[in-house]
């Protein structure tokens, strides 16, 4: 099978099977909704502007219901033996990776979609904050993440801490990633614009090509293990 | 104890003792900062340490993974372990520093951030190597990550650098109005040469440790090995 092949195959693969049992979305938009509503007590959001608190508020969900769904999935491959069957064919390891990126990626986007809908409602956002650049960030944070997370994910399987293992290995790793996204969407909803945005737009591409290539990289090294 | 490591004990004694000579009793007191600007000439060095002792590990990890020879391996850990010894003593003596200097013990600025966020990702390394029992397993895994870790430190520093910064620029090569009197760049590139020294001693050394260990395990796994546990 060509490279892409075996990538469609496993994207295919992760999305039927998520279809049928639907765990992972269902943890990413469970415990993204509950961290922004956790937020909104921590932090009362009437008594600050919304750029000083949204996108802190946001990325702290998407991030923390990600490692979550993170988790899940790469539990799922090991404790079903998917991923054993898959390793004894032939297929290109880093097909495979760019699959589960994919796949991941897929799982996250929608998830932060659903939370958003909620912090639409919730924070008041309109198309003024909305805006092209505010999904740019979301895109391009989102495949910063799943890009290292996929790796870790399938490496904390295969500690004893298991799934506790997974944010000791990626929160650090990911700081640039929360860093940018944070700063950027909340320059996106100032309302002096979006000055300075371009920098942190140049930090997630360099994460993301960086990560990527990594992950493509060392990924069957991990599988194999 | 080979006769070279026996040597680079000697030397980096001897050193490490002229290093204090020279930091305690010859260097002159700095202008405005005073007595306790003296920590500069352990902390600078300790910071180039940790960064060297990371580099060693990304890069021992590229080589195990490309050759499986577990003695990459071996490095990769004892220069993280040595590595993470110094991030720790670094984050120490900057806070020491800084109460009297600047007035607080912490903020958060591009160099003390890359700084922290380095340890901590290293500090996950050794969590990680310590909950993988089996060898070869925990080898693979641990050069991942320390190849990732290694690599977001770059991305870390720049992502900080966006934000406005409060640590001194650099003293040495850091533009119009940097530079250090003579005696005092003497003490820090003798410091340099010192803690340098001093790293690769102790880099040898718990690599020499590992390699006992490993051994002995491999011994006491043996069927026919010596039984052990009896109470």
């Amino acid at each position: 099978m060509s490279f892409w092949r075996v990538a469609h195959a496993v994207l295919r693969k992760d999305l039927s099977a998520e279809w049928r049992r639907k765990e992972v979305l269902t943890s990413i938009v469970m415990f993204g909704l509950l961290t922004v509503v956790t937020f909104v007590f921590a932090f009362d959001p009437s008594r600050h502007a919304r750029e000083d608190v949204v996108p802190g508020c946001l990325w702290t969900a998407y991030l923390f219901a990600g490692m979550l769904g993170l988790s899940r999935s790469a539990a799922k491959d090991s404790q079903d033996g998917g991923m054993q069957a898959l390793l004894v064919s032939p297929a290109d390891r880093g097909a495979i990776y760019l699959g589960k990126l994919l796949s991941h990626a897929i799982f996250m986007v929608v998830g932060e979609v659903i939370v958003l809908l909620f912090a639409v409602l919730w924070f008041d956002l309109g198309s003024r904050q909305l805006t092209p650049a505010f999904f740019a960030f979301i895109v391009l944070g989102t495949l910063g993440f799943v890009a290292v997370g996929t790796v870790f994910a399938a490496v904390s399987q295969k500690t004893r801490l298991k799934e506790v293992m997974l944010p000791l290995l990626l929160l650090p790793v990911l700081s640039p990633i929360v860093m940018a996204a944070v700063e950027g969407t909340a320059l996106v909803m100032s309302p002096e614009g979006p000055r300075g945005m371009k920098s942190w737009l140049q930090i997630l591409v360099a994460f993301d090509i960086v990560f990527t290539t990594l992950g493509f990289l060392v990924y069957g090294y991990v599988l194999e293990e | 104890m080979t006769s070279v490591d026996r040597f680079l004990l000697a030397l980096s004694a001897a050193g490490m003792v002229a290093l204090l000579y020279l930091i305690f009793m010859v260097v002159p007191n700095e202008k405005t900062m005073g007595f306790v600007q003296r920590i500069f000439y352990f902390h600078v060095p300790l910071a180039w340490v940790s960064f060297l002792a990371f580099a060693i590990t990304c890069w021992e990890g590229i080589r195990y993974l490309a050759t499986r020879d577990h003695d990459h391996d071996r490095v990769a850990a004892a220069s993280a372990e040595v590595g993470l010894l110094c991030v720790s003593l670094v984050l120490i003596t900057g806070p020491i520093w800084a109460r009297p200097v600047w007035g607080i013990w912490w903020t958060w600025d591009l160099r003390l951030t890359t700084t922290l966020v380095l340890w901590l990702i290293f500090l996950g390394y050794a969590i990680l190597r310590r909950s993988i029992p089996e060898a070869d397993r925990r080898a693979v895994l641990s050069s991942v990550v320390g190849i990732c870790g290694f690599a977001a430190v770059p991305l870390v520093y720049l992502a900080n650098r966006v934000k406005a910064t409060q640590h001194p620029a650099p003293v040495v090569g850091g533009g119009q109005g940097s530079g250090l009197a003579g005696i005092m760049l003497f003490t820090l590139m003798f410091g340099f040469a010192v803690f340098t020294l001093l790293f690769v001693m102790l880099l040898r050394a718990r690599t020499a440790v590992a390699r006992l260990e490993d051994a002995v395990e491999e011994i006491t796994m043996q069927p026919s090995g010596p039984e052990v546990g009896h109470a």
